[in-house]
């Protein structure tokens, strides 16, 4: 605005002025610094001589223009200046064409007119002096002599290489700017090829990796970075946040290779700030200021720098000297502001480690992956990236290095230290998704105390989590075969995450749970509760047949019979249906209905998807058709299975029932030889059990149906293959056959207990020996590592109940009941309450006694007696350890009642053995009770029952009665004389 | 007429030149360290020697090779064709014919010797431990080039690893002033006492701490992949090697990282 009043009040002026005079008030002007004035004036002096063909003139004016244009500059009035330039270099006499066309671009880049800096650009470096012309206009034929071209240079010489790589950089520039990244290449490589200054030659590779990232050309940037990497244009502050630009864009694009090179060229904040301070005190000190921003001068500096300290980014300082305001250097200011940017920025490091760990698990450099998250997730663990690292190092440790306890310790240790949001869900989801497909259930279990450590969220995808972790608790019990646990465990989805997507299969494995219990009638009303809710649910079929078993095992057939017949009619395509036929055979069978169950078990075989399902109801036919002497039948059934399922077949136990089916048609010479060519071809393999099958059937054989001349020949041949036999699973399972044979199988069981220093071989028929054996001589030695053999090799082996007894009682003699009652659950989780495992109830009752628990070693005695299949022997032995528990707690009349009562009601079991300890144990409570005369009493109806009185236990009523009395008491029954003597006792609580 | 006479004295002088016997040797360009230069015929070095035949002398001269600061070959044949053939084609015949005159001169600085590390890599990856210890033992004299000098006690110190030298190994290391340089060859040394676990710890310490040492990063990063590779993580080991192979194109590293693809495949191929 100045400049044009100024102008103004000049032009006046100066209309009265000749050209010679405003000539030289334009030269004054400039010599005082004037400069706008002088702008004016010359501007007035071209108008005038704009029409003189004066050569003297045009050479003047061509002056005036080349001087006007460098002031303009100076003012800043670029447009102007790039016109006047422009002017210049069309006219004749222009004696600077280079220094213009450089003075061009360069206002026409300042002025960010990129296209015109181009052209200007261009034109200068294409520039060619004009070749000399003769007067006729042709060139001259021969060159101008040397001091000619001599004289041309001196007048204007051709660009420096300096200068040269100046317009280079600018015309690169102004190709960036445009976007014409291919053509900004060449002139950017020219930089990098030509200039002296490293961090300009490092910003050169900079935006020559730019341009081609933007082209795009990944391999051409790759190629380049090694060159960026030798140069200190990393230190450049703009450069370093390009570099992480571009290292971005290339690892968005996957370009691994670029991208992390450029990465690792990233100098850390602290570092950057550093160089970049030792920079600005070097820019400082070159502009006459003190090294340091903000400080405060000594009186040194002062001298020697003799300029003022400021405290911030200033355009301008104030001189001491001259109290005038002086104007600090571009590439100060410049400095000072990128510092200041630099120092406001948070430090960067931590996202370009993230970012180079994310590289290397991307590149499958697991040990490089773990490092670099490892340091962002010190560096803050609970910001986004470190809670990723954190992931990222579980995962890596989980599915690259498969070391499941490192990434367990540091899961662990972040779920401790933070409980709350979505990380250690995630994280324990991980952990989960690893062990779970393992079949590692011990595994997943250890997550649950940190799962109930977590801090709960109504936060929708946390209570999805929290869902589907504690769902995956429930699964894990379930697989553990702890059923009680599952049952809380599916319980706990239920009422915590009503609702959830896991609802419906929680309901299912609840009601599963329970059913594995055998609580059928707790069981049943979850099965119908999922199908009103979940009609058209993945179980819902299923849950029909379900139902069936419930009431199946609830002993109500004739529902379960309805139940099965729906899933039979109403959903074919369930996977249950080959199960529901086996089932609704078995009820058939059961009643008679032969032909109904065959109906249905061959439907069963028919529609099974899995040999399972077939191998249960082929079984159940050939048990059926031995039962109506149909072997034809049986040889069918037993080949069309063998036919389908192949080596998946059970085929030692299809040659069992066919070597059967030879002894019923009374080809017992084919059986023998059938069952013995099998157990030779089978015999080796440890787990084929049809083959300790066919040797328990053999020796059914021989001691039912074989003439002794047949057995003997039977036993030689046992005897040959045993001698024969090189695999030792066979020659264990024939020794046990030849010891059954001969009636010797405790006196082998007790040998091998000693010979066998592995039971890796041994099949469970040899283990059970080794059982019975043990359990006979009370040797609990391996009763431990027989168990672990079943669990491991033959989980579902009858043979195992042997080995749960005899752990049981070997615990038991060690007074170790906890783990004696966990070994019973177990058993009990497996038989449930199959008649012969009543031992394992009351063993459980009593190792709760043994531990004090009275309460439950009472119930659990009153459980046995509830079962229906425990009635008889197991009652008797129950109701006396009821007695034995009121003994215990010091209750005698209690415990009185149960003893009376065990010899009342069940003298007739286990040939009067309870009953008998039932007298001796009344006599104690008597005793203890001080009631002396009933004790006696005690003694002599002892000795007076049939049932008891010969047993060894009697000889304590004859020791306390004495021989006079027991004489009188035998020959009083001996004439026939019985008793009526009873003892009851006043306050004893009848059970 | 003064042209005349020149060109009679050129006639003269060629037809002497004809005469003369052809001087062997390899002809260079020697840079003396005071800064002058002399054509010469390479006879020999060794012993931290030089021996010369000045162009146009009759004798030759001997001097210690630290006092030669460059030397300028010419050599004829196609280098760009050479390296080409090397590198992509995975020839290497021309490449040791070509250098077979010039490599007893590699222990002073002078342009082939970028060339002369490819054969080093290339020997080194057939352990062709001999070759590598003559080489490595020139470069290591290479006072005048860091770099070249540097490469040469690497080699050295490997050979050492892989002769179980552990006290040359120490003597090596304790020459290298570049804590990457020696940061890598620890780890080298704990992948050959096939201790893969610290020698991949030691390999994370050198890339963390010497991210920008370009010179010794490259080998450092394959020396990662022939781990994994030793802890039986071959999807780890190939691309590492492949990313190497690409972070470090045209380089003796790129080649061995190429050398170990190609290996690998030509062993899975053959189970």
């Amino acid at each position: 605005m100045g400049g044009v009043v100024l102008g103004l009040l000049t032009g006046v002026c100066a209309q009265s002025q000749t050209p010679a005079e405003l000539l030289k008030a334009a030269n004054l002007a400039v010599s005082e610094e004037r400069y706008d004035e002088a702008v004016s004036l010359m501007y007035i002096y071209l108008n005038e001589v704009e029409d003189s063909k004066a050569e003297r003139v045009i050479e003047i004016a061509q002056d005036m223009r080349f001087r006007m244009a460098t002031l303009l500059i100076e003012l800043e009035r670029i447009d102007e200046a790039a016109a006047i330039l422009q002017i210049y270099l069309e006219q004749p006499a222009c004696a600077f064409p280079r220094a213009a066309h450089k003075m061009m671009a360069t206002a026409l880049y300042e002025i960010a007119d990129y296209e015109a800096a181009v052209e200007a650009v261009l034109a200068a470096l294409a520039f060619e002096p004009e070749a000399v012309l003769s007067e006729t206009g042709e060139e001259e034929e021969e060159e101008p002599d040397v001091f000619e071209q001599l004289k041309v240079k001196e007048e204007e010489p051709p660009y420096t290489l300096a200068e040269e790589t100046m317009l280079h950089l600018m015309l690169a520039e102004s190709y960036f700017a445009l976007g014409r990244w291919e053509e900004s290449l060449e002139p950017f490589e020219f930089v990098v090829e030509n200039t002296e200054d490293d961090q300009r030659r490092g910003y050169a590779i900079m935006q020559v990796v730019n341009a081609l990232i933007e082209i795009p050309d990944y391999e051409r940037i790759v190629a380049w970075v090694p060159a960026l990497y030798r140069t200190d244009a990393r230190y450049d502050i703009r450069v370093n946040l390009a570099l992480l630009n571009a290292a971005a864009a290339l690892f968005a694009e996957g370009e691994y290779a670029g991208a992390l090179p450029l990465y690792r060229m990233m100098i850390p904040r602290d570092e950057l700030i550093v160089f970049q301070e030792e920079r600005l005190k070097a820019l400082r000190i070159e502009a006459g200021l003190p090294p340091e921003l903000g400080a405060e001068m000594t009186a040194d500096e002062q001298l020697l720098f003799g300029v003022v300290d400021e405290t911030e980014v200033a355009t301008n300082v104030k001189d001491e000297a001259s109290g005038e305001w002086l104007e600090k250097p571009k590439a100060l200011i410049e400095q000072e502001e990128l510092l200041e940017a630099l120092k406001a920025m948070p430090p960067y490091e931590v996202d370009v480690a993230y970012r180079m760990a994310e590289i290397y698990r991307v590149v499958e450099r697991p040990y490089e992956a773990l490092a670099f998250f490892e340091e962002v997730y010190g560096i803050n663990p609970t910001n986004e990236i470190g809670e990723r690292s954190v992931f990222e190092m579980v995962e890596i440790y989980l599915t690259a290095l498969k070391q499941p306890a490192e990434a367990e310790a540091v899961a662990f240790s972040h779920m401790e230290r933070f409980p709350e949001g979505l990380l250690p869900r995630q994280l324990a989801y991980a952990l989960n998704g690893y062990y779970q497909p393992k079949g590692e259930m011990e595994a997943v279990k250890a997550l649950k105390p940190y799962l109930d450590g977590m801090v709960r969220s109504n936060e929708a995808s946390i209570v999805q989590y929290d869902t589907e972790l504690y769902f995956m608790q429930a699964v894990a019990d379930l697989t553990l075969l702890d059923y009680a646990g599952a049952e809380t465990a599916f319980r706990y989805v239920l009422e915590a995450f009503p609702n959830s997507h896991q609802s419906a299969n929680s309901l299912y494995w609840y009601a599963m749970s329970k059913l594995f219990l055998q609580k059928y009638a707790e069981a049943l009303p979850d099965f119908v509760r999922y199908r009103e809710k979940f009609g058209t649910g993945s179980y819902a079929a299923t849950c029909v047949y379900q139902i069936g078993v419930c009431h199946f095992g609830m002993e109500a057939y004739d529902e379960a019979l309805t139940w099965f017949s729906r899933v039979i009619e109403e959903h074919p395509d369930a996977d249950v249906f080959p199960e529901a036929n086996s089932m609704r055979g078995d009820i058939n069978g059961s009643r008679g209905l032969l032909d109904e169950a065959i109906v249905d078990y061959e439907r069963a075989v028919d529609a099974a998807r899995t040999v399972n399902q077939a191998t249960y109801p082929t079984f159940q036919m050939a048990e059926v058709f031995e039962a109506e002497d149909r072997y034809e039948r049986i040889i069918a059934c037993v080949e069309t299975y063998l036919y389908r399922w192949g080596e998946e077949a059970d085929v030692a136990r299809a040659l069992f029932w066919i070597g059967k089916t030879k002894i019923q048609q009374g080809l017992l010479d084919e059986a023998v030889e059938t069952y013995l060519d099998a157990i030779v071809t089978y015999g080796s393999n440890r787990e084929q059990e049809g083959v300790d099958l066919m040797i328990a059937e053999l020796v059914k054989i021989s001691k039912v149906f074989l003439k002794e001349e047949q057995r003997n020949q039977l036993l030689g041949s046992v005897q040959t293959t045993i001698a024969a036999a090189e695999s030792e699973t066979l020659a264990l399972r024939l020794r046990v056959m030849e010891a059954e044979l001969e009636g010797r199988a405790l006196a082998l069981g007790g040998q091998l207990i000693e010979e066998l220093e592995t039971l890796e071989e041994a099949s469970p028929p040899v283990l059970a020996v080794i059982c019975e054996a043990s359990f006979e001589q009370e040797d609990y030695r391996r009763a431990e590592e027989i168990l672990e053999l079943f669990e491991l090799y033959f989980p579902d082996s009858d043979y195992r109940r042997a080995a749960f007894k005899l752990r049981v009682s070997g615990l038991m003699q060690q007074n170790d009941f906890e783990e004696a009652l966990a070994t019973i659950e177990e058993a009990q989780e497996r038989y449930g309450t199959e008649a012969d495992v009543a031992w394992t109830q009351l063993i459980k009752a009593d190792a709760l006694r043994r531990l004090g628990r009275f309460d439950e070693a009472s119930e659990a005695n009153v459980g046995v007696l509830g079962v229906r299949a425990w009635r008889g022997e197991p009652m008797a032995q129950a109701t006396y350890q009821l007695g034995e528990v009121e003994e215990s707690r010091g209750e005698a009349r209690k415990a009185f009642a149960y003893y009376q009562r065990t010899y009342f009601q069940y003298k007739g079991h286990a040939g009067g053995y309870w009953a008998a300890e039932a007298y001796l144990a009344s006599a104690r409570c008597l005793q203890e009770l001080g009631l002396e005369n009933d004790r006696r009493n005690t003694y002599r109806a002892m000795l007076f029952d049939p049932f008891v009185s010969s047993l060894p236990q009697s000889e304590e009523a004859r020791e306390v009665l004495g021989d006079a009395e027991v004489a009188e008491i035998e020959l009083y029954i001996q004439t026939g004389g019985v008793t009526n003597i009873t003892v009851e006792l006043e306050g004893a609580v009848q059970p | 007429m003064i042209r005349n006479v020149s060109l009679m004295v050129m006639f003269l002088a060629g037809a002497v030149l004809g005469q003369a016997e052809q001087p062997t040797g390899v002809p260079a360009l020697l840079e003396a360290a005071n800064g002058k230069s002399i054509r010469v015929f390479l006879q020999d070095a060794s012993d931290g020697s030089v021996t010369f035949l000045p162009v146009g002398a009759s004798q030759t001269a001997t001097i210690p090779a630290a006092r030669v600061a460059r030397l300028e070959f010419f050599p004829k044949e196609d280098l760009v064709e050479i390296e080409r053939l090397f590198m992509e084609e995975r020839e290497r015949d021309a490449l040791d014919s070509f250098l077979e005159p010039y490599a007893p001169f590699m222990e002073i600085p002078n342009a082939l010797q970028a060339l002369y590390l490819l054969q080093v890599a290339a020997d080194w990856q057939v352990r062709d431990v001999a070759a590598v210890e003559q080489a490595a033992s020139r470069l290591a004299r290479c006072a005048g080039d860091e770099f070249f000098q540097q490469q040469g006690v690497r080699y050295a110190a490997l050979v050492a690893m892989e002769q179980g030298d552990a006290n040359e190994v120490e003597t090596w290391l304790s020459r290298l002033p570049s804590a990457a340089a020696r940061a890598y060859l620890e780890a080298e040394q704990l992948r050959v006492q096939e201790q893969p676990e610290e020698a991949m710890e030691a390999v994370i310490r050198m890339i963390r701490k010497h991210a920008n040492e370009v010179d010794w990063l490259g080998p450092c990063e394959l020396l990662a992949a022939e781990i994994y590779m030793q802890m039986a993580m071959t999807n780890s080991a190939i691309e590492t090697a492949g990313l190497v192979e690409r972070m470090y194109a045209d380089s003796a590293v790129a080649w061995s990282a190429r050398t170990f693809l190609d290996e690998w495949k030509q062993d899975t191929e053959a189970e």
